[in-house]
Formats: structure tokens, C-alpha cells, sequence
């Protein structure tokens, strides 16, 4: 008893060290995006416009209107599932780049009820199952036969789209006669509420937001508090320990990989029931499921952190919108955009000499201890 | 209309054995690669800049040199990509998604300021057309010739007996790649007498270059010392540094091979968009699933390759085949990515991928 207590004890006390990692990998994250600013900020001056103008724009201006704050927390309801669904298969070692086909295929169906004016309590339930199954044959395919998830994911994706594109894009019933965007969804069936709308007019905004959270806390209790998400943990963390511990890893690989598709079919629900409110032409699969993967590079993975990151990113993207073209053309945005997602990607070297350091200097304080 | 099907097919199978080559050296060289679409996307547009530039009589010489700068443009995202994922130490996939989110919004923002539009036109007017079904013949015939000979070279080290060359399983495979390449010959050539089909030669040409393009691959990663490098430094990157090669540098050249390679793919799949407009359908996505169902090796690739080049041709022209035309056509550009899957099921208990592909490799660690 004594041993299992010290056990316990040791992994929940946080050392100074800890705090220090903590902290350092958060300046981390803040010297890549900092250093991709300044390299877009170079771009943006050799166009010949004026970086700090386009800047301001960017982060400062949205919130000088309620309209643009209304499309912030309007992205912000689809990224931070979306971020969620990428976290939750990297805490178990699993690269989940399938969030655009879980999504898309979530949302196809979501779509399809909801221009049908089918009630919000019978689709909510249908998008997470579809989420979660797009999410779990991925996993299924990788914990039986050893498929390499990444592999499946991109088939998937692609898949998907086409599925979408035979049920929606070319179907008379559910796209509108003048293009591929589908109809709208109907009033009842979507998150759109009028309060909402009434404080934010004429913006993306819907009431998915608080889905959204409330789905970033349960994650992170998950895997704080509750035995599932120890495993999860443990089977990411050492694969071959976790088995030898007797859990059951290929079980697990599926669930965190069905977790992670139903988060999508949250990011689904937010984006194409109420952001979008229907599903706008497609030529490829959506690119909002690969926004996840920077939320939650940015927000370290972490569920509170994630409700961070979707911030900015979302500021980011509402914030690309009041950028004057006649300036900076969206291209250029977009490219800063992709400058941060490297940036980041590159954080492995970044953070090196400061990891050295503070090392260092426990060395030097602490000694033997 | 059976003529647009064959000339699609021939386009699509040159295009996507290229680019499928070109993540094939860099997987080999233990660089899992995702970033093969933001490269083709990098080709075509710089194969676009380079052909509006040139008159619309251009020769075939002009054509090929716009081909070659979209190998070099490719070659410089092969550096960044390496960059990223050699010299940084990055994850291989996020450094190839990042690749894919960075390369549509520059081609894009590279277009805006040159042409002040969103897309360039591509007007393609085949070079020549070849009324004489017999050079076709002759192409083909070519590429046969050359299969027989590199299986010739291989049996050549060992006693030569008949027996072997039919039972051992290493040459089985190419064997049948002959007899594909044979009976499409044969197939192709009754077709178009009968139904005086013109194929344009251009097309063509570009199959058996693709096709020589691919045994070339094959002898530099078999038979040069590089190739045998790239092999290690996928394989087990420790025993090249051992050995006292650099695996950094190893990894630079494969990844410069894709880049020219992925480039050059993105080029020759330019008559087939029409008109560039900052992405190439996700072809690239096709390659990695065409490098996957070939199991990472040259000689499935000269099968698979054909295989689902068709399949994408029937995709994107089924509605003029009779019966095809039942099914609707999404349904059908589906099966190249799903085929990959269900190889996969069944192959990934043996997988044939390299050993260390996918790991981050650093010098100071053992």
C-alpha cells in the first residue's frame, strides 16, 4: 500500500522542473509564431505595403466590431473540436490527419437531415456515431491489421469527399440549382439561435460554441482524472509497456481514434449546422480539418490549451478578412498562415538550447538530488 | 471517345508513376512523405509560368525544358522539405502538411502578382499527332524491349536456366509486368486499327519516357552507390552513419530526386487540368496510394501504376463508355483510394515498407 501511495504521490506532485518545461514549451510555441510573423512581416514589406498596418488588421481590428467578434467565436465552435480530435489521437501516439473526412462525413449526413428540417436531438446523436465510426474504422484498420493510420486517413479523406460529392454536390434534392453549395439547413435543425444572433448580427456565430467547450473540458478531465484516459496515455506514451501492463492496446488505439471522430462530428455539427449553415462547394476535402492540426500543435495539445489556441487562429482567420486587398491579397494571408503551422513544425530545434539550459541549471542547484 | 479514355489513361499512368517514383526515393530514404501533392502543385505552376510564356507553335524541345524548370522549382520544395524534416528534426507528416498548406496559397499568391488573376490558362495544342498507329506499336515495343533486357541483366549473374526465369518469384513479377505491357500493346493496337482511333503521340512519348524514367530509378537504387545509400539510410540509418556516410546528406540528395521527380509529375499533369488554378486534384494523393499498393517497389509500380491510371480515366471520362456510364462517377474516382486499403490489409502483415521510415533521425542520439 505504501509503495502504490508513494507512487501516485510522485506522479501528481509537480516539481519546479516541471513548471519550468511547462512554461518554457509555451515561450516555445510563442518564439515560432513570433519568428513566423517576422518573416511574414518581410514578405509583406518586400509587396511594398506596410506590416504593421496589415497587423493591425489583422489582430486588432476584429474587435472593434461586434460582427467580426460574432465570426470569431464562430470559428472558434469548429476549431476547438476540430483541435480536440487531432489531440486526442496524438496523446495515444496516433497521427489523426482523417478530421476532414470524419467531419465531412458527419456533416453529409448532418446536412442531409437537416435540409430534410429533421429535429436537432435526432441529428446530434446520428453526427457523433458517424464522426466516431469514420474516426474508429481508421483505428480499427491500424490496431488489427496494422494499417499505418496516416495512410488510411488520406484514402479516407478522399473517400469521403466523393461520398459527399454523389449525395450532396450532385444531388437535385439537396444542392441548389445554381451551384454545388448545398441548401440551406433548415431553421429548426441547425445551432443558429436568435439571442445569439441578435448580440452578434450578421455573423458566423452559433450556440455549437458551448458544445464546443463543454467537449474541451470533458477531454480534459478524461484525461486527467479518469482511468481511460490514463490508458489512452499509456498506450501513446510506450505501446509495448502498456501491453506488458495488460491493457489492451489495439482496444484502445480504436477508441481514441472514435473519440477523436466523434470531436469531428462536433466540429461538423458547429461548422456546416451553423457557421456555414449548409456545405459550400468543395474541390478537395475541407481544409478546416487540417486547421486541427495547428490548433492543437499551437494549443500543445492540451484540452485548455487548445481553448487558447482556436483564439488565435480564429482572430487569425476573422482578422484575414479585413486585410484590404488592394494591399495584401487573402494569398499572401494564407501563406503567413502555412509560415506558422512550419514554424511550429520546426519548434523541435527551437527549443533546444533552452531546454539545455534550464537543464543546466537544475544541474547546478540541485546537484545529486 | 474510346480515343479520350486511352489518351487520359496515358497521361494519368506517365504523371502519377513519376510522382509516385519521386515519394518512392524519399520513403526509401526513411522520409515518410505526404508533401508529394504541395510539390506537383509547385511543378505545375511553374510549367504553367514557363509555357504562356512561349509561343503556341513551341517544339517539342520547348516543351521538354518547361518540363525540366518544373523539375527544378520541384527541387526546391524537396529543399525546404528537407530542411524541415533533416536539418529541423520536424515530424514527417506535419512537415509535409504544412508543405501542402503553404504550396496552394503560394502558387496562388505567386499568380495574383504576376497575372492579377486566380488561374492560367493552358492552352494545349499537341505537338504532333500520329495518324500511324505503328509508332505506337514501336513505343511500346521499345519498353518491352527494355523490360526484357534489365530482367536479361539480372539473370546474366546467375546460371542461366529457363527453368529459373519462370520459377523464381523475383522475376515473376516482372514477367508479368512484360505480359501486361504485351497484352496492352496488342489490345491498344487492335482497338485503334478497328476503330481508327488517333492517338496523339505526344502522349505517348510521355509513357515510354515515364517507363524508362522508372527502370532508371530502378538501376540507381539497385546497382549505383547512392542508390544502395538511400537504401541504408531508410533501412537503418545508424549502420550508414557507421559506415561513416552522412546520413543528413543521403537523405538531402533522395529528397532532391523527389523534388525534380514530384515536379516534374506535377508538369506532365497539366493537359489534363485545362488550366492552372493553384491545385492539382489531389493527384498527388494518388501517387502515395499508387507508391502503396506497389508495397515500395519498382516493378508493382510499372503494374499498379497502369492499373489505376485507367481507373482515374474511366473516372473522369466514364460517362462516354456504355456501360460505365450506369455507375455514377463519383463512385468510380472513389476505387483508387480504396484499393490502396484493402492492399494494405492484406500486405501489412509482410509490410515491404522501409524500416525507419517515418523516424526522425538524429546524429547524437544512438
Amino acid at each position: 500500500m505504501k509503495v502504490k501511495s508513494d507512487v501516485t504521490t510522485s506522479i501528481n506532485k509537480k516539481t519546479f522542473k516541471d513548471y519550468l518545461l511547462k512554461a518554457e514549451s509555451f515561450f516555445t510555441i510563442a518564439k515560432a509564431i513570433g519568428i513566423a510573423l517576422v518573416i511574414g512581416a518581410i514578405i509583406i514589406a518586400a509587396i511594398g505595403a506596410n506590416p504593421i498596418e496589415i497587423y493591425k488588421n489583422i489582430f486588432i481590428d476584429p474587435f472593434g466590431d461586434k460582427r467580426h467578434i460574432g465570426n470569431i467565436i464562430g470559428n472558434m465552435s469548429w476549431m476547438i473540436p476540430v483541435g480536440l480530435a487531432f489531440a486526442v489521437a496524438f496523446k495515444t501516439g496516433l497521427f489523426n490527419i482523417g478530421m476532414s473526412g470524419q467531419m465531412l462525413l458527419a456533416g453529409t449526413v448532418g446536412v442531409m437531415m437537416g435540409i430534410d428540417g429533421k429535429p436537432l436531438f435526432l441529428i446530434i446523436p446520428v453526427m457523433l456515431v458517424m464522426g466516431a465510426l469514420a474516426g474508429a474504422v481508421t483505428g480499427f484498420l491500424k490496431a488489427q491489421f496494422n494499417v499505418h493510420e496516416v495512410v488510411s486517413s488520406i484514402m479516407f479523406n478522399w473517400i469521403i469527399f466523393y461520398i459527399y460529392q454523389a449525395l450532396i454536390a450532385t444531388s437535385p434534392e439537396y444542392s441548389t440549382s445554381t451551384s454545388a453549395d448545398s441548401k440551406q439547413v433548415q431553421a429548426g435543425s441547425n445551432f443558429i439561435s436568435d439571442w445569439l444572433s441578435n448580440i452578434f448580427p450578421n455573423s458566423g456565430v452559433n450556440t455549437a460554441i458551448f458544445l464546443s467547450i463543454i467537449a474541451a473540458v470533458i477531454i480534459w478531465a478524461l484525461f486527467k482524472f479518469t482511468k481511460i484516459g490514463f490508458k489512452l496515455k499509456a498506450t501513446g506514451f510506450n505501446n509495448s509497456s502498456a501491453r506488458a501492463a495488460g491493457y489492451n492496446t489495439k482496444l484502445n488505439i480504436i477508441v481514441s481514434f472514435a473519440i477523436a471522430g466523434a470531436l469531428s462530428g462536433i466540429a461538423a455539427m458547429a461548422l456546416y449546422l451553423g457557421n456555414q449553415n449548409g456545405i459550400t462547394t468543395l474541390s478537395s476535402p475541407p481544409s478546416q480539418g487540417f486547421d486541427g492540426i495547428t490548433v492543437s500543435l499551437i494549443g500543445m495539445s492540451n484540452p485548455l490549451g487548445i481553448l487558447g489556441s482556436s483564439f488565435f487562429v480564429a482572430l487569425f482567420s476573422a482578422g484575414k478578412a479585413l486585410v484590404p486587398t488592394s494591399q495584401v491579397s487573402s494569398h499572401i494571408i494564407n501563406v503567413i498562415y502555412a509560415l506558422i503551422l512550419i514554424s511550429i513544425a520546426m519548434s523541435a530545434v527551437i527549443r533546444k538550447p533552452l531546454i539545455a539550459a534550464i537543464k543546466n541549471k537544475i544541474k547546478k542547484d540541485g546537484g545529486a538530488k | 471517345m474510346l480515343e479520350i479514355v486511352i489518351n487520359l489513361s496515358l497521361i494519368f499512368i506517365a504523371a502519377i508513376s513519376i510522382g509516385a517514383l519521386g515519394a518512392y526515393f524519399s520513403e526509401k530514404a526513411g522520409i515518410a512523405n505526404i508533401a508529394v501533392d504541395g510539390v506537383m502543385i509547385v511543378g505545375a505552376l511553374a510549367f504553367s509560368i514557363v509555357h504562356s510564356k512561349m509561343p503556341s507553335d513551341a517544339s517539342v524541345v520547348a516543351m521538354v525544358i518547361s518540363i525540366l524548370i518544373a523539375g527544378v522549382a520541384g527541387i526546391l520544395v524537396g529543399m525546404l522539405f528537407s530542411l524541415l524534416t533533416v536539418t529541423m528534426k520536424s515530424d514527417h507528416i506535419i512537415a509535409g502538411t504544412a508543405v501542402n498548406l503553404l504550396t496552394p496559397a503560394l502558387a496562388m499568391a505567386v499568380m495574383g502578382m504576376l497575372y492579377n488573376s486566380s488561374y492560367i490558362a493552358f492552352n494545349y495544342t499537341p505537338i504532333f499527332f500520329v495518324e500511324d498507329i505503328n509508332i505506337i506499336a514501336i513505343g511500346f515495343t521499345i519498353a518491352l524491349l527494355l523490360l526484357v533486357v534489365t530482367s536479361l541483366i539480372k539473370i546474366r549473374k546467375q546460371k542461366f536456366e529457363i527453368v529459373n526465369f519462370i520459377k523464381d518469384s523475383k522475376f515473376r513479377i516482372k514477367n508479368i509486368a512484360t505480359v501486361v505491357v504485351f497484352v496492352a500493346t496488342t489490345i491498344t493496337w487492335i482497338m485503334s486499327s478497328k476503330l481508327a482511333v488517333t492517338l496523339k503521340g505526344y502522349e505517348l512519348l510521355q509513357v515510354v519516357v515515364a517507363i524508362v524514367i522508372l527502370l532508371a530509378g530502378m538501376f540507381l537504387i539497385n546497382k549505383t552507390k547512392i542508390g544502395l545509400r538511400i537504401k541504408a539510410s531508410g533501412e537503418y540509418p545508424q549502420a550508414l552513419a557507421a559506415a561513416g556516410v552522412s546520413v543528413y546528406k543521403t537523405r538531402y540528395i533522395a529528397l532532391g530526386i523527389f523534388g525534380f521527380l514530384a515536379g516534374v509529375a506535377g508538369a506532365l499533369i497539366m493537359p489534363l487540368l485545362g488550366s492552372f488554378s493553384g491545385h492539382v486534384n489531389g493527384y498527388g494523393f494518388i501517387a502515395v496510394a499508387v507508391l502503396v499498393v506497389s508495397s515500395w517497389k519498382i516493378k508493382k509500380l510499372l503494374i499498379a501504376a497502369p492499373v489505376i491510371g485507367v481507373l482515374i480515366a474511366i473516372g473522369n471520362s466514364g460517362e462516354l463508355i456504355p456501360v460505365i456510364n450506369m455507375i455514377p462517377r463519383e463512385y468510380i474516382r472513389m476505387i483508387p483510394f480504396i484499393v490502396p486499403i484493402v492492399v494494405l490489409i492484406f500486405a501489412s502483415k509482410n509490410s515491404k515498407a522501409p524500416k525507419a521510415v517515418g523516424q526522425i533521425y538524429d546524429k547524437s542520439k544512438r
